[in-house]
C-alpha cells in the first residue's frame, strides 16, 4: 500500500475528461482499492470499449486494452482465458455495455465469468454529445430524439441478475466512500461482478449532488444479499421510470450469490480432465494413418 | 486426362453417390475413400450437400488411384450411384458432369431408379439398366439405400466386406442402426455378384480393381482440409480457439474442442463472431497466440476487430472457409468470393495479410505461416479455405511440424520485434509486460503516439501511418516462397531476367534465352489452382506451353511476380471461382494488366476438365485473332501491344 495510489496507478498524463466529471471518483476510488489490495500495476488488466467512461485505461499504467465500441467483454474473456491469473476489471459506460454490448453483457454474466465490470452510468451518451442512451429516462431530450425518448429506461441490475451474474452492486459517484466499497468488494468476488456506478455527465446535466438524498442503502436495512427473490425485488424498484424526481434508489451490495461456479474455474477442470490425452501433433496424425476407422 | 493401363498404379477409378440429404450419402462416400485408403491407395472423396439436414441434393465423389492422387474433384466418373428420383431430375441437365467426354465409352451407372433411366444417359454418362429393378427379389427400405449401394459397389471393386462392415459398426453403433445397415449392405454385396457384375462384364476395367490390395506407404495419413486447419494452428502453438457455429467452419472447431485440452488449450464458444475476435485479440493481447474461424457472414462481422488488431499491433489469426455469399448465399456450396472482404474488408487503411490454401497440406501448412507472420507483422493474418477444401477428405503425405511451406525452413521468429520495430522506430506493443519492462503496457485503438497515449498530430499520425505501413515491405522481400511460379518447358520472349534465373526457368542460355512465347499465362489460387494444375498439365501433353502463377500470398499485393508473368507471355488468364474475377479486379488494379477470366459461380469448384476446355478455347480464340491481326500488319509477327 503507497501513500500516494493516483501516483502508483498513473501513466502521468491527466485524464482527458471534463472538471468535475464524476468520474474522477471512480477512477481514485478503483485506484485506491488496488493499491489497498497491493495490486501491482502490470498484475492488473483494465479494460475498456469506447465512450467518455472507457477512457479510464488511457489514464493507467496498468496492463489495458482500450477496444472498440461496445466490445471489451469479449476481449476481457481472451484475457481471463488466456492469463487466469491476471485479473481483469471492465470500465464501460451505460451505451457501451448495454447498447451496442448487450449481447456481451448477457453472456458474460450468464457465463459467470471471473471479471469485474464497472458501468459508469451516466444515462446518456457523452462522447458523442448528448444523445438517450438504454437507461435514460423516458422523455430524455437527446440530439437524436428532441421530442423526448420514448421508451422505458433498462434497469441493469435486473438485466445483470436475470442473465446470471453472480454479484450486483449499485453505487452512486457522489459518495466516493461507498463506491469504494462497492468495488472494493466487486474486486474481492469470484466470479461476474456488476457495480453500476450512478454517475451523472456534468458537461451536460449539470451537477445533481441532491439525488444523494434519494440513496437507501440495503446493507442499512438488512437486505438478504443471496437471496435470489428480494435481491429481484430490490433490484426491480427502478427509481425513477415514472420520473419521480422523490423515488428511492437502492445502493449497495443488492445480489451476491453463495454458489455459482464460475467459469474460469470450469476451464481449469475441461483442462484437468483432458490433460495428456495425446501429448503432441503427431500422437494425433497416427491416430489419423488410414485403417485407423473414423 | 489419367493414363488408364488395366490394374496399373496409374489408373483412376471414381464413384459418385448422390442422392437427397438424410440418405447417407456422405457417410457411404467416406466409407469407400476410407476402405480404399485402408487397402494402401490414393484416395479422396468431395462431397457437395445441402445447408438442410434431411432433403435436398447431396453428393459425394470418391476418387481411387494408385500412388499419385489424381484430381479430387472431376467432372468424370466411372460408376454413379443415383440413390433418388429428384436429383436425378434436379442434375438431369448434366449437372457436374457436363463436358465429360469420356464416360460415355467407359462409365456405366448403378441406378437406383426403378429402371426410371434405365440405359438412359445422366449427363453423359451412360447409364446401364442396373437397378433395383434387377434385382426383385430385395426390398430395401429407403434410408438404407446407400448402404446398399455401398455393397454394390464394395463387390464390383473387389473391397473387403470386413472393412466396410467394420466402418458401419462404428458409425453406426451410437444411433443403434448397425444390423439393419449391415444387412442391407450384404444384400447389395451379394446381388452385384449375383446380376451386376454378369452385366457390366467381370473384365470391366474397374472389376475387383481394389484388389489385391496396394504397399501402404509409411508417412501417409487421412485428413480434410478443417482438420488440417485445426492441426496446423496446434503445431504452432495456438493454446486459445474462439469461434461461433458456422457452416463450413465448425468441423475445425470440433476438432479443436477434441483435441486443444491436451495441450493445456481451451476452444472457446462465443456468443457471435465479435466475441470470437475479440477473444482472439485478447488473448493474443495477453502474450497467447489464438486464432478463430468462421465464414463469410462471420468475417463481415470482424471486419471491425481486425482493424484494431491491425492499429494496435495485435497479432490474430482468422481461417474463413469460404461459402457462397453473399448475406446467407448458400452455406454449404464452394465459393471463393471473400478475398476483396478479406484483403480491403475494413474501413480506414489496415495492415493485413490474406494467404489463401489450395490443398489440404496447405491447409496445415499455411495455418503455421499464418501464426509465424501474425507474429512477425504484429497485424491479423486470415487465411482462406473453402468450402469444398475444408470437406475434402484425402489421403495424404503426413504433415511435418516441424517444416514450413513445400518442405521449406521455417521463418525464424526472433526478427518480429525488428519487423514490428521497422528501422529507428522503436516496436509497439501489445505485450505481457513485465514490471521491470519500460514499454507502454496498454493498447488502443485511437491513433496513438509510441508511448501509447491518443495522438491527434499530423507529425505522429504521417510517422505511425508510415511505420505500420513501412513494417509490411518485408514481405515482399521474406516471402516470395509463398508464390509458386510453374513453367516447366516454357521459354522466355525476352533476354532471361535476374527472376527467371532465380526460379530457374529458361532454357539454360543464361544471357538469352529468347525464344517463341509461351501460349498462355495462367494465375489461380485456392482449390481452383489445384485443380488448374490437373488442367495444366493435361495441356502441356497436348503440346501447349503454359506458365502458371500459384500465389498462396495474395495480400500485400506483390505486383512483381504478376508482371513478371509478361516474361512468357502477354496474354494472362485468371481462373477463380467467382462472378467479378476478384484475383483478376486485384492484378489490374495494382499492375495495370488487363487478364482473360476464367469463372465459375454455381457453387460447385471447377473441374480440372472445365479449366483444361476453358483455357484450350482461349488459347484458339487468341491465336485466331493473332493470325488475323499478323495478317493485317503484314504479317511481321509482332506480339500485338496489349
Ligand atoms: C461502432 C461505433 N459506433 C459508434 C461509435 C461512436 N461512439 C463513441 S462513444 C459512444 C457512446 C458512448 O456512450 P457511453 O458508453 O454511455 O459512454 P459515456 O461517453 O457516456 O461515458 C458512441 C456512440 C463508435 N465509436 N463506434
Ligand atoms: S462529457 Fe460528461 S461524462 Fe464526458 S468527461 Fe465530460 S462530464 Fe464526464
Amino acid at each position: 500500500m503507497s501513500n500516494r495510489p493516483h501516483e502508483r496507478y498513473s501513466n502521468g498524463r491527466k485524464p482527458s475528461w471534463c472538471s468535475g466529471c464524476s468520474y474522477f471518483t471512480v477512477l481514485s476510488a478503483l485506484t485506491e482499492c488496488f493499491d489497498e489490495r497491493d495490486i501491482a500495476p502490470e498484475g492488473v488488466n483494465v479494460i475498456s470499449g469506447i465512450g467518455c467512461s472507457s477512457r479510464l485505461p488511457l489514464f493507467l499504467n496498468c496492463l489495458g486494452m482500450h477496444t472498440l465500441h461496445g466490445r471489451p467483454l469479449p476481449a476481457a474473456i481472451g484475457a481471463r482465458l488466456a492469463r487466469p491469473d491476471i485479473p481483469v476489471v471492465v470500465a464501460t459506460g451505460d451505451g457501451d455495455l448495454l447498447s451496442i454490448g448487450a449481447a456481451h453483457f448477457v453472456h458474460a454474466a450468464r457465463k459467470n465469468f471471473d471479471i469485474t465490470v464497472i458501468c459508469f452510468d451516466n444515462r446518456m451518451y457523452a462522447m458523442t454529445k448528448n444523445q438517450a442512451s438504454p437507461t435514460s429516462p423516458v422523455g430524455y431530450k437527446g440530439s437524436l430524439t428532441p421530442y423526448g425518448k420514448l421508451s422505458a429506461p433498462l434497469n441493469i441490475a435486473e438485466l445483470a441478475i436475470g442473465s446470471g451474474a453472480s454479484m450486483v452492486c449499485r453505487a452512486c459517484a457522489y459518495d466516493k466512500a461507498h463506491t469504494k466499497k462497492m468495488i472494493g468488494a466487486a474486486l474481492d468476488h469470484r466470479g461476474f461482478s456488476l457495480v453500476e456506478v450512478i454517475a451523472p455527465c456534468r458537461t451536460f446535466n449539470g451537477q445533481q449532488r441532491e439525488i444523494l438524498e434519494r440513496m437507501d442503502d440495503l446493507q442499512d436495512r438488512g437486505h438478504e444479499v443471496d437471496n435470489r427473490e428480494s435481491a429481484m425485488r430490490e433490484a426491480a424498484r427502478v427509481y425513477d421510470s415514472d420520473n419521480n424526481p422523490k423515488a428511492v434508489i437502492p445502493i449497495g451490495v443488492i445480489w451476491k450469490s453463495g454458489g455459482m461456479i464460475c467459469f474460469d474455474d470450469q476451464v481449469g477442470r475441461v483442462l484437468d480432465e483432458n490433460t495428456r490425452k495425446h501429448s503432441s501433433v503427431d500422437e494425433i496424425l497416427d491416430d489419423l494413418k488410414p485403417g485407423r476407422g473414423w | 486426362m489419367d493414363t488408364d493401363g488395366g490394374k496399373s498404379d496409374a489408373f483412376t477409378l471414381r464413384v459418385i453417390f448422390r442422392g437427397e440429404a438424410g440418405d447417407g450419402i456422405l457417410n457411404a462416400g467416406d466409407m469407400l475413400m476410407r476402405s480404399a485408403a485402408a487397402l494402401g491407395f490414393s484416395a479422396a472423396v468431395h462431397k457437395s450437400f445441402p445447408p438442410t439436414i434431411r432433403g435436398g441434393a447431396c453428393s459425394a465423389l470418391v476418387t481411387v488411384s494408385g500412388e499419385e492422387l489424381s484430381a479430387p474433384v472431376s467432372s468424370a466418373a466411372d460408376f454413379v450411384f443415383l440413390l433418388d428420383k429428384s436429383t436425378l431430375f434436379v442434375h438431369g441437365d448434366g449437372g457436374t458432369y457436363r463436358g465429360a467426354d469420356g464416360c460415355a465409352n467407359t462409365g456405366s451407372s448403378v441406378n437406383a431408379n426403378n429402371g426410371d433411366n434405365a440405359n438412359g444417359r445422366i449427363g453423359g454418362i451412360k447409364s446401364f439398366a442396373l437397378n433395383f429393378g434387377l434385382c426383385p427379389h430385395i426390398n430395401i427400405h429407403p434410408q438404407l439405400k446407400s448402404s446398399f449401394a455401398l455393397g454394390v459397389a464394395s463387390q464390383i471393386l473387389g473391397v473387403p466386406e470386413r472393412l466396410i462392415l467394420n466402418l458401419i459398426t462404428e458409425k453406426l453403433r451410437k444411433k443403434n442402426l448397425t444390423e439393419e445397415n449391415e444387412d442391407a449392405f450384404r444384400k447389395g454385396h451379394e446381388s452385384a455378384a449375383e446380376s451386376i457384375i454378369p452385366a457390366i462384364g467381370a473384365s470391366h476395367k474397374h472389376a475387383g480393381r481394389l484388389s489385391p490390395p496396394m504397399p501402404m506407404p509409411g508417412n501417409r495419413v487421412v485428413l480434410d482440409g478443417n482438420t488440417a486447419v485445426a492441426l496446423g494452428a496446434i503445431s504452432a502453438g495456438c493454446r486459445i480457439y474462439a469461434s461461433y457455429p458456422i457452416t463450413p467452419a465448425t468441423p475445425i472447431g470440433e476438432r479443436m474442442a477434441q483435441y486443444l485440452h491436451s495441450f493445456g488449450g481451451f476452444a472457446y464458444q462465443a456468443e457471435d463472431e465479435i466475441s470470437a475476435i475479440g477473444v482472439t485479440a485478447g488473448a493474443w493481447y495477453s502474450g497467447v497466440p489464438a486464432m478463430t474461424a468462421t465464414s463469410g457472414p462471420g468475417l463481415s462481422l470482424m471486419q471491425e476487430f481486425l482493424g484494431y488488431c491491425s492499429m494496435t499491433e495485435t497479432p490474430a489469426v482468422v481461417v474463413d472457409v469460404q461459402r457462397a455469399g453473399p448475406s446467407t448465399g448458400m452455406p454449404t456450396m464452394h465459393s471463393q468470393d471473400d478475398l476483396m472482404a478479406a484483403a480491403f474488408g475494413g474501413h480506414g487503411e489496415d495492415q493485413r495479410i490474406v494467404l489463401a490454401a489450395a490443398s489440404i497440406e496447405e491447409c496445415f501448412y499455411l495455418t503455421i505461416e499464418a501464426f509465424d507472420m501474425a507474429q512477425r507483422f504484429r497485424c491479423p493474418v486470415i487465411l482462406l479455405s473453402d468450402s469444398a477444401l475444408g470437406n475434402l477428405r484425402a489421403t495424404c503425405r503426413r504433415p511435418d511440424p516441424a517444416l514450413g511451406l513445400d518442405g521449406m525452413p521455417k521463418i525464424a521468429a526472433e526478427s518480429a520485434f525488428d519487423i514490428a520495430g521497422c528501422g529507428d522506430e522503436p516496436p509497439q506493443p501489445p505485450h505481457p509486460a513485465g514490471p521491470d519492462d519500460a514499454r507502454p503496457r496498454r493498447i488502443t485503438g485511437l491513433e496513438h503516439d509510441e508511448h501509447c497515449m491518443p495522438s491527434n498530430s499530423a507529425e505522429n499520425r504521417v510517422r505511425q501511418q508510415y511505420r505500420r505501413f513501412s513494417k509490411m515491405d518485408k514481405i515482399e522481400l521474406d516471402y516470395s516462397h509463398m508464390q509458386t511460379i510453374d513453367a516447366d518447358g516454357v521459354t522466355l520472349r525476352t533476354p532471361r531476367s535476374e527472376f527467371a534465373k532465380k526460379f530457374n526457368i529458361g532454357n539454360g542460355d543464361e544471357d538469352n534465352d529468347a525464344g517463341p512465347p509461351a501460349d498462355l499465362c495462367v494465375v489461380s489460387w485456392g482449390l481452383s489452382s489445384a485443380m488448374t494444375r490437373f488442367a495444366v498439365a493435361a495441356l502441356r501433353k497436348r503440346g501447349l506451353k503454359i506458365a502458371c502463377l500459384y500465389p498462396r500470398l495474395l495480400f500485400p499485393f506483390i505486383s512483381g511476380h504478376y508482371l513478371k508473368l509478361l516474361e512468357f507471355c502477354p496474354r494472362i488468364a485468371v481462373v477463380e471461382s467467382n462472378y467479378t474475377g476478384q484475383l483478376a479486379s486485384m492484378i489490374r488494379m495494382y499492375t495495370g494488366i488487363n487478364t482473360i477470366p476464367v469463372k465459375k459461380y454455381c457453387g460447385d469448384p471447377f473441374t480440372p476438365e472445365e479449366i483444361e476446355a476453358e483455357l484450350y478455347n482461349i488459347i484458339q480464340m487468341e491465336n485466331f485473332i493473332l493470325d488475323i491481326s499478323e495478317h493485317e500488319a503484314g504479317g511481321d509477327g509482332e506480339v500485338p501491344h496489349e
